[in-house]
């Protein structure tokens, strides 16, 4: 047992499996096994088409020679800040980060979905506390702020808007906007 | 491999840890309860709190211990509830990777 780095090699473990597995010690039963067929596993159970109703996106680029040291961390860490979003959080979703698949410039995209407007302030209880969330979460940052191009958007389901003046009854710039679609520039 | 094979002898049987049993395994070295507690709980907060990790250790060192995994020290057996664990682990063997 327990030299460190065979420990820190669990913990690894378990910090990628995401949400820890509760623990558990079965007994092996050793079988012996013919030359079967291949197994074939059902195609997963088919989801809502749409991500969320919000949607966050944060995109920025990473300089070339930290592109490997970040596809790492992202390897290392991602269904561990999924796991604590579901857990931690109602209505936040880690929806992964992408890279550009083309040859010009690399860029990253990270996606977040939240369940409603409400669910954004869901961060406020969880940012206050120090955990190893919080200290992967602002490592995730610093990549994103580290880019000077660094951009995020933020979207929302079109199929939500179907009635722009009842949506821009309390927003008067909204309100300014449809009406400025009627009148011709000068 | 992300699983701990243990083999022991004592009681010939072989047994799979999961990722966090085997860390549970593998801190059992003879430690304190409360490094113990701690140590677990560092591995994964926030995920658990302190209370649920703790239950969840009580539950794994109960376990391990009924299986022949691991022994408790005849001093901590005196300070129940917070057992001391010993990794002597009656001799165990472990294949873990």
């Amino acid at each position: 047992m327990g030299d460190d780095s065979n420990r820190n090699r669990i913990k690894d473990l378990i910090h990628r499996q995401g949400m820890p597995p509760a623990p558990a010690a079965a007994p092996l039963v050793t079988e012996v096994r013919t030359d079967g067929g291949m197994i074939l596993h059902r195609p997963p159970k088919k989801r809502g088409f749409s991500i969320g109703p919000i949607l966050i996106e944060w995109t920025y680029g990473v300089p070339l020679d930290q592109v490997e040291k970040f596809n790492i961390f992202l390897d290392k860490n991602e269904e561990f800040i999924a796991a604590c979003c579901e857990e931690l959080m109602e209505g936040v979703s880690y929806r992964g980060t992408f890279l550009t698949a083309g040859f010009g410039d690399v860029r990253y995209k990270t996606f977040w979905s939240y369940a409603s407007p409400e669910a954004m302030e869901e961060w406020g209880s969880v940012l206050k506390k120090r955990s190893k969330f919080v200290t992967v979460l602002a490592q995730l940052r610093s990549y994103w702020t580290r880019d000077p191009g660094r951009a995020e958007m933020r979207y929302q389901e079109a199929a939500q808007l179907t009635d722009l003046d009842a949506n821009a009854a309390e927003k008067p710039f909204l309100q300014l906007t449809l009406a400025a679609t009627k009148v011709k520039p000068r | 491999m992300e699983v701990c094979i243990v083999f022991t002898p004592d009681n010939p049987n072989l047994f799979t840890l999961n990722s966090t049993a085997w860390l549970v395994f593998d801190l059992c070295d003879g430690r304190s309860w409360r490094r113990l507690e701690k140590a677990y709980y560092d591995a994964v907060e926030p995920l658990r709190s302190p209370e649920e990790a703790r239950d969840e250790l009580i539950g794994v060192v109960s376990d391990l211990e009924r299986k022949g995994i691991i022994e408790r020290d005849r001093v901590a057996r005196m300070s129940k509830p917070r057992p001391t664990t010993r990794g002597r682990n009656k001799g165990a063997g472990s294949n873990g990777g």
